[in-house]
């Protein structure tokens, strides 16, 4: 049962709720524990003992590290265990190297959110094996910060001693649950009313061979994706984190508002935040303290941004998307002049996240090459009758997406919200929410969810 | 005043879910739903044979019975053909007409070109073809053209082509398309009108050797101006017109005198030439003979002792009552819904000349085209 379906905001999501607020304090993380195992159940019994198990070896392999640690270095045995163990998990899952053992595990099926809890486990690990925290000796509020709902399709990767901060500090109370309905209902919007139409758009563009493809409808098609992942990530990571301020724990937004940043820096600052910064914290960090040399920790820099996007697509494509956009990071660093207009700012960033993006959205480095050569006029075509069709059928959906990948309407609304109009927009926002809902419900209400992504993590 | 608006905001949110729920939970469960014209899903058992996980038809009778369905659905049309391309759930939603988008997973039609071949063989008489496209296929320059990777004209001579040379093939693609400014397909059908069937008539009773019957000799009966297709039934766009279910009469002519549903045993059971229950039910076009219906016997008034074996899918049956003025007995088979071979019901070497009419949608099912012949190689 994936966010977006009705299954989870009408009957999971509140009824959790209720359960949650039914039982005193002291029993509620056992209550989000059951819940879900309960939702981990919804997509199938094995991927419920796959993540049991997954936690269990994790939490074994902390308090491990954590009692033999004082012993010499006898830690590092149980450590490189658990980390074979996460990274084997994460490559069975992703990589196509391993696509013959996936076929011959009897009724294998895909560890929904594997990408991100193993991040989360591997950092867990590796914290304690440095001494940075004391192992989790409570299983069940380690198997929280691995499996609880909230978390668990594309929630924000916390290190563990922030979550246990954000446990700690967890209220319940209406308040929260109106804030984090409110993002929950912001982030279900990003993927029905805009991430699924773009994705209908970018498979339109893409079913046309790359030879024939005119300029503006190539350049639609890879612009149609960048939004439509952005959208399909925020809006999960959104939604996870709205359910989870329902709850009380205010995880940090994944996302702030990186589209149309004004350098390429800026954009790698405010980009899916908590996941780049695992890969600078646990792999850039400490390899460029080993070596002194500048040139080798610009090779390194650039090769970390090829594993992070990597990460997101595990193909050639994506690893070259990430080679290229660390590369450009670095020529940015070089070469660009102090004083720049903002707007000129926006726009070689757009281009380069558009380069970026073409590798990353391609099959294939050839398809991506001929997209390239579509892109720059290789096919002499400017626009045919698809490329009008298209933009008459999709002109309000890009514009509203654009807009709503900008931080242009929250300003407004922290402006009025400052001016007179303050009142007026407190009172706007109940009657909003629910009109946004009802409105994604419409979406769903046909097929009764909208599981169909960009990617899966 | 912030705190307020949260407070306020997480009463709405939750109180509209709460409600939904109930309402779901508590209104009467319908097992059919007459605007859809399908039945819905039933509440899944734990351990089941069908397809998918136990949430993913946890998650389809959820929708199916979610309160205020059709209302929600309509909405998202209306959304979707005024602020985002036209197409809600696979309809296309044009000005004039719905039309079906979901054309590109067609499968392989050669097993059936291959099966037909076979029957023709083994087969003393003529046999005559027509494959019938859809209202995609004939108003495709509504459709976005990166929908249409290959067109249905493509497909059906890519048909004919693979039938063998003794078979008289109909060009029934090129006659609806030159008259594609009439009424020859529903507005929210995929399926054609009594009209469109009566222009491929013309051609067809031609070529089985008779004139066809002119068209000012008949008259015709609006039966219902409220027919709502399948795709209407899909998308729920209430803005395209609902369509008129005609019968054209022959006056003058001859009259059908039976009409018997033969079952395998050879009992017939008589039935009414025009199904008019069928007016009550979602499908109108069910109103036609033949529907549901294996094994159709039809004899006519016509005095001339001659038979046609008619071998057709759903779709053809808005064509039968057109042949009705030619031949003394006409006997209709449906090879999807018949339970063994047609050679178990009939012996095609009865009847000098075989018509299969058969909708473009049919002719990618081997299972249908298998049982022409099953009988004879077993």
């Amino acid at each position: 049962m994936t966010y977006s379906s009705i299954l989870f905001i009408f009957c999971f999501l509140p009824l959790s709720l209720l359960i949650c607020a039914a039982v005193p304090e002291r029993h509620r993380n056992k209550a989000i524990f059951l819940e879900s195992t309960l939702f981990c159940a919804s997509f199938g019994l094995r991927y419920m003992c796959f993540m049991l198990g997954y936690v269990l070896v994790n939490y074994t392999c902390g308090r491990l590290i954590g009692k033999l640690r004082q012993v010499g270095k006898r830690g590092a045995l149980p450590f490189a265990v658990g980390v074979m163990t996460d990274f084997f998990a994460l490559l069975t899952a992703r990589s196509h190297l391993f696509e013959g053992l996936r076929e011959k595990l009897p009724g294998y099926v895909f560890p929904i959110g594997i990408s991100l809890f193993s991040l989360s486990a591997l950092g867990y690990l590796i914290d304690v094996f440095r001494g940075k925290i004391s192992p989790e000796r409570h299983i069940i509020r380690f198997s929280l910060y691995l499996m609880m709902f909230q978390r668990l399709i594309m929630g924000p990767i916390v290190s563990y001693r922030t979550f246990k901060r954000i446990s700690k500090q967890r209220k319940l109370s209406l308040e929260n649950i109106g804030q984090g309905m409110t993002i929950f209902v912001v982030g279900l919007a990003k993927k029905v009313l805009l991430a699924d139409n773009l994705l209908v758009l970018y498979r339109a563009v893409w079913s046309v061979d790359a030879a024939k493809l005119s300029v503006v409808t190539a350049w639609l098609g890879v612009f149609s994706y960048v939004l439509c992942l952005y959208f399909t990530v925020s809006g999960f990571s959104d939604m996870g984190a709205g359910a989870a301020l329902c709850f009380g724990y205010r995880f940090p937004s994944a996302f702030r508002y990186p589209l149309f940043s004004s350098s390429l820096s800026r954009f790698g600052g405010r980009w899916h935040i908590q996941a780049v910064g695992w890969f600078r914290r646990y792999i850039t960090r400490p390899i460029s303290m080993t070596t002194r040399k500048i040139w080798l920790r610009r090779v390194l820099y650039t090769a970390v941004w090829g594993l992070t996007v990597y990460w997101y697509g595990f193909s050639t494509g994506s690893l070259i998307a990430g080679l290229l956009f660390g590369s450009f990071r670095l020529v940015e660093h070089y070469l660009l002049p102090h004083k720049l207009l903002k707007a000129t700012g926006i726009i070689y960033t757009f281009l380069g996240i558009m380069l970026c993006a073409v590798f990353l959205s391609a099959n294939s480095v050839t398809t991506g090459a001929g997209v390239l050569w579509a892109m720059i006029g290789g096919t002499r075509l400017i626009a045919d009758s698809l490329t009008f069709y298209l933009l008459r059928s999709y002109i309000v959906v890009l514009l509203i997406a654009m807009y709503a990948s900008t931080d242009l309407f929250r300003n407004a609304l922290t402006r009025a919200a400052r001016s007179k109009l303050s009142g007026l927009i407190y009172a706007a926002k109940p009657p909003a929410v629910l009109l946004l809902l009802a409105l994604c419900t419409a979406f769903i209400a046909y097929s009764g969810s909208s599981g169909e992504m960009i990617l899966t993590l | 005043m912030k705190k307020l608006a949260d407070r306020l905001t997480g009463a709405a949110v939750l109180a509209f879910m709460g409600v939904m729920l109930l309402l779901t939970l508590f209104h009467r469960k319908e097992t059919y739903s007459e605007s859809e014209g399908r039945a819905l899903a039933g509440f899944p058992t734990l351990f089941s044979q069908e397809e998918g996980t136990f949430t993913d038809r946890l998650t389809l009778y959820a929708a199916d019975h979610f309160v205020g369905r059709s209302g929600w659905t309509a909405m998202k049309a209306r959304l979707d053909s005024a602020v985002c391309e036209s197409i809600s759930e696979g309809v296309y939603i044009d000005k004039s007409r719905l039309l079906e988008t979901m054309i590109t997973e067609r499968g392989d039609m050669s097993p059936a070109a291959e099966a037909v071949n076979s029957f023709a063989k083994s087969y003393g008489g003529a046999v005559y073809f027509a494959a019938i496209p859809t209202s995609s296929g004939i108003y495709s320059e509504l459709l976005p053209l990166y929908l249409m990777s290959v067109t249905e004209k493509q497909l059906i001579d890519g048909f004919y082509g693979a039938l063998s040379g003794d078979i008289r093939k109909i060009d029934a693609y090129n006659i609806l398309k030159m008259l594609s400014d009439n009424y020859i397909y529903y507005r929210t059908d995929p399926r054609w009108t009594s009209y469109g069937a009566y222009a491929v008539y013309r051609t067809v009773i031609q070529k089985l050797g008779f004139q066809p019957s002119k068209f000012d000799k008949y008259t015709i009966e609006h039966l219902t101006d409220s027919f709502r297709g399948s795709l209407f039934r899909r998308s729920q766009y209430m803005l395209c017109k609902p369509d008129i279910i005609d019968i054209y009469q022959y006056s003058g002519g001859a009259e059908v005198t039976q009409c018997l549903s033969i079952s395998s045993d050879g009992t017939g059971e008589s039935l009414p030439f025009y199904n008019m229950e069928a007016l009550e039910s979602a499908d109108m076009y069910g109103v036609y003979p033949g529907a549901e219906v294996p094994f159709l016997r039809i004899e006519t008034s016509v005095n001339n002792e001659r038979r046609l074996l008619v071998i057709k899918d759903q779709l053809a049956n808005c064509l039968l009552p057109f042949l009705t003025q030619h031949y003394s007995r006409i006997d209709v088979i449906a090879p999807e819904l018949l339970e063994g071979a047609v050679t178990e019901y009939i012996d095609p070497s009865d009847y000098e000349q075989t018509l299969m009419i058969f909708g473009i949608d049919s002719l990618d099912s081997s299972e249908v085209f298998n049982k022409l012949n099953s009988g004879k190689e077993n």
